[in-house]
């Protein structure tokens, strides 16, 4: 037993010191003691505000403070969220300590609860009369209704616009929401990417840990329904910008899940696969970035984040070399590989502009099978052909009676690996149902042809 | 709870622990039955433990003792099944009952796991001990404030791939938004931020790639090969290797991708790849990094780039960090003489510098390694700071060191017997004797009888008695006459007599005879010099000569003692020879 308690000590000095290894200190030490005294110095004068006209000169120096203090965690976070929940203070997903004064906290969140504000984002440092006009609002009698809505319209009268109010938070109590609405979470996923891109654009990292955590419901989400289904049907209710990110995400994981990876290998390729075209979203001497500078425009911005950690490595690597070949020197990492493959079948069926696709999506599987060992890893190709089958979802399909079907699944059984289920998209006359009505093709039902060049309706 | 050889026994008392009890001031009832009792001191054993860290180092004697309590406790506790959890922001409760509690948010495990997220844990009976200290490796390194921003608890939880430990997590905390636009769309934008990206239109157009031909598609499950390719490129042992392959991605792109990159984070990960490789003892990858960084200094366009790369390729930190890695692992010292040639300058004395303290546990091979296989500029520089390094340990390398580059041995021995140490001029003076004779041997030779250190001139005369240069007799009957006095039943005395037998037999045997038989008006008064006695004998034992046996005869009658044994000894040898000198 004492060999177990020894060894059971190294361990966890291996996991600790791993974690070190892991961690920014200094960043976190930065925005811990900025987030406080940002904390402290807003409730100091909500209470001023409530009792001073905004020109008072008591204002002076707390008011030089927040600029300070906004100006500096700004270069440091990009945007600096300071959120109050429960009694508590969160800057940034740190949570701030008020132990000498733990009072200051909850008055601080009921100070903002009273406009239906929970938190509020600094998206770039504020000026003197910024702060003198966010405090004399903050403090102000709250609206009739709609208080947070209303609030905000004021910031931006105020010239306050680059405030964000955010609503009260609370923790989730239970588990009971769990099973959250497929739709609920593919909003969550636009909204993560869009902060991720609205980053990006402004130079600055991407915080991983909200990615993370909508990547743990989109792992969720998969293990028990039919990725590539997902995939499909997600598509097509995400704004246009996010679709292709949200595409290669859905089928990295779904076809790293049928490799064999654990979620948590999932969840690192999952923020790899979100931020695998983050070079478009940088502007490199302030023009668009080209395909051939892609992989690399954002490594500047990403080779900020401090602190060693496996995940970053991979996530570097994915990016920069998520378009060789798999026969390229070095062999490309085994995400670059997963990616590679779900960003090419999204690329080869993607509508385009001009409202067609390069290849119908049984067409593309069939030209990407050729590629095994070529350009794609076979094994993985191998994974995602089992998963996707020759009629993926979004294939259009005539039937020996004439009827046209488009594929709504992926494999479901290896028995029926060519029989998808289906929707009915043409009546045998030619004419379009009026209402939805499967076609399961294991009950009958042989492809003759695949018909359309388009992914959506023919 | 079980592992994988034996059931858990926990030996020993629990040891001194830190208090973190249950709330004083709780007005929900505490746990009754035998399992919530239980676990209330096994949840209390693991919060104790996970905050230990706060103020000790894992190998600390507080930290055993701590984790004993938890083994012997999570027994306990397990007896009546899995142990399921319900997380609360202040407590957790067991099959209903409160198990733990604590409202200091700052010291409270509940607190922790439900920021997080985390909402259920589930420890199943069977679980093993490996399994309950990663489940409090992650707890503590939540407890120590380690602000990690990659990983969330889940996420922590997940990596350690249990099998006996589940949770369920939702999103830490969500927005009450009674305030969303009704006309707005459900999947539209919720901040401004978001607005101008939700109206950008779908940019990244890239080209589909040019295939044209066709594949049929098969059904086919995965090889077993294949699925063991997956896992082992996803495993933490291939992480080495993409790290040197980041940097080098990093630090040498490929034609139309290539764009500079920014010096400062650049080095910043240069730096956090190799200490990361040098603290898990990858020394080969190592090698390769620094190889790839020495390239990068002498090639890349941009010169800031260029020179914070050169000062990267040497620095005392990193070779500090390789050292430590290699003594303190399995790792074959090739592999850091590897990494050695891949850096840049000559680290070969800085390393031996650092092997200093480790001289006697693994430090001595690794430096006789290096210098085997330093090159000749890097043994040119070693041999300029021999001076510098331990004595004990400059001697240790000197025959290294003039094994490998013989023509730096009469400048190095000259610069050691001058200014050295008695081990460094008793190792020049080896090295000299070893070494093929120069012209300038024997005058450093020489120059070493008068030294203060008895070993050293014993060790010179054996040197010179090896040389053979005839012109270092006189000097050493000279070295014997001054030191009469205290060369009986010396090593030195015997060094004397057998180099003066060496360099010049027929001259020794006449000096010898001189010694033991003074002639002149006086020499009857004079008293008998035991110090050359003693020399005359081990010289004239070497001798083959009859009169030598005689002159041994003769001592041997006239000494008594020690001296007399000795001269016994080197009568049996002239004997051995075929000489008799009992009529001497």
């Amino acid at each position: 037993m004492a060999d177990r308690i020894r060894e059971a000590q190294e361990r966890l000095a291996r996991i600790l010191g791993e974690a070190r290894a892991g961690e920014d200190r200094e960043l976190a030490r930065q925005v811990r003691e900025h987030g406080e005294q940002l904390a402290r110095l807003m409730h100091g004068l909500l209470r001023l505000a409530a009792l001073h006209a905004p020109t008072n000169r008591a204002f002076d120096k707390p008011v030089q403070e927040v600029m300070r203090l906004t100006a500096e965690l700004c270069a440091l976070l990009g945007a600096v969220e300071l959120l109050c929940v429960e009694g508590q203070v969160y800057v940034n997903d740190l949570r701030t300590r008020f132990d000498v004064d733990p009072e200051h906290a909850v008055a601080l969140g009921e100070g903002l609860a009273r406009h239906n504000v929970g938190g509020i984002t600094f998206h770039s440092p504020l000026d003197d009369s910024q702060v003198r006009s966010l405090m004399h609002l903050l403090a102000g009698q709250p609206a009739a209704d709609r208080r947070r809505t209303r609030l905000q319209e004021a910031f931006t009268c105020a010239g306050l616009a680059s405030v964000e109010l955010q609503p009260l938070q609370q923790f989730r109590l239970d588990d009971a929401a769990v099973e959250r609405n497929v739709d609920e979470v593919y909003q969550d996923t636009a909204a993560m990417v869009a902060d991720a891109f609205a980053e990006l654009e402004s130079g600055r990292l991407p915080n991983p840990l909200p990615i993370r955590r909508v990547i743990h419901q989109l792992i969720a989400l998969i293990a028990t329904r039919d990725g590539a289904r997902l995939a499909f049907e997600a598509d097509t209710s995400l704004p246009a910008f996010a679709r292709h990110t949200v595409m290669v995400t859905n089928l990295s994981l779904t076809l790293g899940r049928a490799a064999g990876l654990p979620a948590s290998s999932l969840a690192d390729l999952g923020i790899s696969a979100v931020l695998h075209d983050a070079g478009y979203a940088v502007r490199p001497q302030g023009r668009t970035c080209t395909f051939a500078e892609h992989s690399r425009a954002a490594l500047d911005i990403f080779l900020r984040q401090r602190g060693f950690h496996q995940a970053r490595v991979r996530r570097m690597l994915a990016m920069v070399t998520h378009h060789r070949a798999i026969t390229a020197t070095p062999k490309p990492s085994l995400y670059a590989r997963i990616l590679h493959i779900a960003d090419d079948y999204d690329l080869l069926t993607r509508i385009r502009p001009d409202g067609q696709a390069a290849h119908p999506p049984p067409h593309a599987m069939r030209l990407m099978a050729a590629q095994g060992g070529i350009e794609y890893d076979p094994a993985l190709l191998h994974a995602f052909l089992n998963v996707m089958g020759p009629y993926p979802p979004g294939s259009v399909l005539e039937l020996n009676d004439r009827r046209w079907v488009m594929s709504i699944s992926g494999v479901r059984e290896s028995s029926s690996f060519d029989r998808p289920l289906c929707r009915l998209a043409r009546l045998r006359d030619g004419s379009t149902p009026s209402e939805h009505i499967e076609v399961d093709l294991t009950q009958g039902g042989d492809v003759v042809r695949v018909v359309s060049r388009n992914r959506q309706s023919p | 709870m079980t592992d994988s050889s034996q059931p858990l026994r926990p030996e020993g008392p629990a040891g001194p622990l830190l208090d973190d009890g249950l709330g004083s001031d709780s007005a929900a009832p505490r746990a009754s039955s035998e399992a919530g009792r239980a676990t209330v001191e096994a949840l209390r054993a693991i919060a104790r433990t996970a905050r230990s860290f706060l103020y000790y180092d894992a190998g600390n004697d507080a930290i055993r003792d701590a984790l004993q309590e938890v083994a012997r406790r999570m027994l306990e506790a397990l007896r009546s099944g899995d142990m399921v959890l319900e997380v609360r922001p202040t407590e957790m409760l067991r099959d209903g009952e409160v198990v733990y509690r604590e409202p200091d948010r700052e010291r409270s495990l509940a607190f922790r796991l439900y920021r997080d997220g985390v909402r259920r844990l589930t420890i199943a009976r069977t679980v093993t001990w490996d399994e309950l200290v990663g489940l409090l490796g992650v707890l503590s390194v939540r407890y120590t404030g380690i602000r990690q921003q990659e990983d969330d608890i889940v996420t922590l939880l997940w990596r350690q791939r249990f099998e006996h430990i589940t949770s369920r997590a939702v999103e830490g905390f969500v927005a009450r938004d009674d305030e969303l636009d009704e006309s707005a769309s459900p999947g539209g934008p919720r901040t401004a931020r978001q607005q101008s990206v939700f109206k950008a239109p779908y940019r990244f157009d890239e080209p589909a790639p040019p295939y044209s031909s066709f594949s049929g598609i098969v059904h086919r499950p995965l090889t077993p090969q294949q699925v063991e390719m997956v896992r082992a490129d996803d495993s933490p042992g291939e992480l080495a290797a993409q790290c040197v392959d980041l940097l080098e991605e990093l630090l040498q792109p490929r034609g139309a991708e290539a764009s500079p990159l920014e010096a400062g984070p650049l080095i910043a990960q240069v730096r956090e790849i190799r200490s990361f490789l040098a603290g898990s003892r990858q020394l080969r990858r190592l090698a390769q990094a620094q190889t790839i960084v020495l390239s990068a200094s002498e090639q890349v366009a941009d010169e800031t780039l260029r020179r914070r790369l050169a000062e990267e390729l040497s620095g005392d930190e990193l070779l500090a960090e390789v050292v430590s890695a290699t003594l303190s692992s399995s790792v074959p010292t090739s592999a850091l003489v590897e990494l050695v040639t891949a850096l840049a300058g000559n680290p070969v004395p800085k390393l031996l510098e650092l092997l200093v303290g480790r001289w006697t546990s693994g430090g001595r091979e690794i430096g006789l390694s290096l210098l085997e296989r330093a090159t000749e500029e890097q043994l040119t520089d070693v041999v300029g700071s021999l001076g510098r390094l331990d004595p004990v340990i400059a001697a240790d390398l000197l025959p290294a060191v003039t094994a490998r580059a013989p023509a730096v041995l009469p400048e190095l021995a000259r610069t050691l017997l001058e200014r050295g140490g008695k081990d460094l001029r008793l190792a020049a003076v080896e090295a000299l004797d070893r070494a093929p004779p120069r012209p300038e041997t024997g005058r450093l030779l020489a120059s070493r009888l008068d030294d203060p250190a008895a070993a050293v001139r014993s060790s010179t005369l054996r040197a010179l008695a090896r040389l053979g240069d005839e012109r270092a007799f006189d000097p050493i009957v000279r070295l014997a006459v001054e030191r009469e006095g205290q060369l009986a039943g010396s090593d030195e005395a015997e060094s004397i007599g057998e180099a003066l037998a060496a360099l010049d037999p027929a001259k020794a045997v006449v000096t010898f005879e001189a010694w033991v038989k003074p002639s002149g008006a006086f020499a009857a008064l004079q008293s008998r010099k035991e110090g050359l006695w003693w020399a005359a004998a081990a010289g004239l034992s070497q001798l083959r000569d009859q009169r030598c046996a005689e002159l041994l005869g003769f001592m041997r009658r006239k000494s008594a003692g020690s001296l007399r044994e000795r001269c016994i000894r080197a009568c049996v040898h002239q004997r051995h020879l075929g000489l008799d000198g009992r009529d001497g």
